[in-house]
């Protein structure tokens, strides 16, 4: 099963339509483009809908943001980070985690960009110079 | 210094920040020095992508959800699945007079076992080569110590001249020389404190040679007492493609520092057919569309863009007025030069000195084919007394060898035409020269003056060379007045000429007895 070129341009079409009028894509609608091709098995049917996956995949990624922290966070803090974020960001899906190894702070990532405030990360650039 | 403390300064504020930003990626497959890369969305063409370990990749190519980066050094610890990040800064090298003497690798790093090298600035590799306004004509020569250049392809500073040949036919060993010869120019204006002389430093750059080979270039730069004033870049067979494919532009950078500096560079490119497939192996691997012999399609841009940086720089404007002379190599096969890849370099640069095997195996050494080769602009930069004494040669030579080709059929010549003939095949007798002999600007003019005065009209052609010698040899015992008078006036004035015209008398005299 091989992703041509065709194939790709076809899934971004699709990936498209699945598009709501935020430009942010509706769970709904990815959903029925999927039924939709498996059901009517076009040619090459396989390839188009690994080509979509891939394409919704890396179109989660970019609209998820993973708050790192050292300590748990509790529900007012959650809130502040969301506020700020959401103010920058349309469409986030928030995944809260803990790692002690960043000893304070946290790491906040949103798609790839990494804004690192945790203290490792603070004690790690030091002791570089 | 004052830069280093803003350095210290910016590093220290960058680590007392709270928080730092960065745009991360994931290697979805590695092989072949190649990582592609899933995120990356901020890399900029060009910018340097840091990986675990401080291995460090070059963005190449940029998709609509990958990034296809090229890795510098050593990948083999990397897997699927680790992170790297963009680091806003574009592949620099240590550039400066601290590098004369030594031999470094793409990045600058010494291989040398000297010690660390002492950096003036960091230059960016690739650099968008001077542009019109702040150029002039070529005016000033590259003594190349070579006579037949020297005579009739003249190289002036910021030049481009092309050595193109087979495998084997003396390209190096006419690169090597004229290094030499700057090498020795240099030392002796140093000792003598010459006024207002130039020096011209060297860069040699190899790549995809053999190890051994450029071993036993350095030794013999050094025996020769060149190499502080030369830097080699070395970026042998054995090195990943991506630093061969970088290696001349690291060089250039290093040579754009003297022009920036108001100095002069030279840098030889040996040789850039070994470059074109480095590049054509970088860009299969990166999946680049490739073209007519599986070159990609920007492998014309790849050379013109090397080339195009040398130049030679006016001193308006607060600039400098410094030069940097380009002498690229280019391997044929079987003679033809209608390839691809040499009919490229042939059209960027400006002339080129074609060596032959045929003339190679029957002794003719450099096997310059002076027939096809050509110096375009460099004769405005010919010195005066050169040209003076060698306007003709290069014509002369030409009639040689139509008519020698033309005189085996028939016995019966007139005398002109016989005249042409024996002047000729003195003339390319004269032009033999030995490997790490380049001759002073005196030397070559003595050479010269007796060939086209006649002087040598007399000697049995196979006896040419001795008496060459020791022609030389007598110039430099007992008229190393008159050479220095001739290296100090460059021009052929009437007493330069008396005393020329003297010393070949005497000369003549001395060998009756
Ligand atoms: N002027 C010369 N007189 C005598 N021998 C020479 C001369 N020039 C070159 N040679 C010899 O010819 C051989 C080939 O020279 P050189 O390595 O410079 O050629 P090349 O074209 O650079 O070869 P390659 O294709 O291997 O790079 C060497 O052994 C060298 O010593
Ligand atoms: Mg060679």
């Amino acid at each position: 099963m091989k992703i041509t070129k065709d194939v790709q341009a076809q899934a971004r079409r699709l990936l498209r339509l699945c598009r709501g009028a935020d430009g942010l894509l509706d769970e709904e609608r990815v959903r029925r483009v999927a039924t939709a091709v498996l059901e009517r098995r076009p040619r090459n049917g396989l390839a188009l809908l690994t080509a979509f996956t891939e394409l919704v995949r890396l179109d989660c990624e970019a609209h998820t943001a993973t708050i790192t922290s050292a300590v748990p966070l509790s529900e007012d803090e959650q809130q502040r980070i969301r506020t700020k974020l959401d103010a920058r960001h349309a469409g986030l899906h928030y995944v809260w985690q803990n790692d002690p190894a960043l000893i304070g702070g946290l790491s906040v990532r949103v798609g790839d960009s990494v804004t690192d405030a945790s203290l490792r990360s603070r004690i790690e650039r030091l002791s570089r110079i | 210094m004052s830069n280093i403390v803003q350095e210290l300064e910016a590093q220290i504020r960058n680590a007392a920040a709270a928080a730092v930003s960065e745009n991360v990626g994931t290697i979805k497959a590695i092989g072949d020095g190649v990582a592609r890369i899933e995120g990356l969305s901020n890399a900029m063409l060009n910018e340097m992508i840091e990986f675990p370990g401080g291995v460090m990749g070059l963005a190449m190519n940029l998709e609509e959800n990958e990034v296809g980066a090229v890795l510098i050094g050593s990948g083999s610890h990397l897997r699927e699945g680790d992170t790297c990040k963009t680091t806003g800064r574009l592949l620099q090298v240590p550039v400066g007079p601290g590098l004369l003497g030594r031999v470094v690798d793409t990045l600058g790093n010494p291989l040398d076992g000297k010690g660390p090298v002492e950096a003036a600035a960091h230059y960016p590799v690739e650099k968008i080569a001077s542009g019109i306004i702040s150029r002039q004509g070529v005016n000033q020569p590259v003594q190349t110590g070579i006579l037949p250049i020297d005579a009739m392809i003249p190289i002036g500073r910021g030049q481009r001249e092309l050595i193109i040949g087979d495998r084997s036919t003396g390209k190096t060993a006419l690169a090597i020389d004229t290094i030499i010869s700057q090498a020795r120019q240099n030392k002796r204006a140093e000792e003598q404190g010459t006024e207002g002389y130039r020096p011209l430093y060297s860069i040699y750059v190899a790549i995809g040679q053999k190890r051994a080979n450029v071993s036993r270039l350095v030794a013999k730069l050094e025996e020769s007492g060149a190499l502080p004033y030369t830097i080699v870049v070395v970026a042998s067979a054995s090195d990943s493609a991506a630093m061969q494919y970088l290696a001349p532009y690291a060089g250039c950078a290093m040579g754009e520092y003297f022009m920036d500096q108001g100095q002069d560079a030279l840098i030889v490119y040996d040789d850039l057919s070994k470059h074109a497939v480095a590049y054509r192996q970088v860009s299969l691997i990166l999946r680049r569309p490739s073209g007519r012999e599986a070159y990609p399609g920007d492998v014309f841009y790849l050379h013109s863009r090397l080339l195009e940086r040398a130049a030679r720089i006016n001193s308006e404007g607060g600039r400098k007025g410094g030069s940097l002379t380009a002498l690229p190599v280019i391997e044929t096969q079987a003679g033809d030069v209608s390839a691809y890849i040499p009919t490229n370099v042939i059209s960027i640069t400006d002339g080129q000195i074609f060596l032959d095997t045929d003339l190679f195996y029957q002794g003719v050494r450099p096997a310059i084919n002076v027939g096809i080769s050509v110096s375009r602009v460099g004769s405005s930069a010919q010195t005066k007394i050169v040209k003076k004494l060698a306007g003709s040669v290069k014509l002369d030579l030409a009639q040689f060898e139509e008519l020698q080709a033309f005189a085996q059929f028939g016995s019966d010549l007139d005398a002109a035409t016989k005249a042409k003939l024996e002047r000729g095949s003195r003339i390319v007798e004269l032009f033999k020269q030995g490997q790490y002999e380049p001759k002073s600007l005196g030397i070559e003019v003595i050479n010269l003056y007796a060939i086209q005065r006649g002087y040598l009209d007399d000697v049995p052609v196979s006896d040419i060379r001795r008496v060459r010698a020791e022609l030389e040899e007598e110039a430099s015992v007992n008229a190393a007045d008159l050479l220095a008078a001739i290296e100090t006036e460059k021009t052929l004035t009437d007493d330069i000429d008396a005393r020329l015209k003297a010393f070949m008398t005497s000369f003549k005299n001395s060998r009756k007895h």
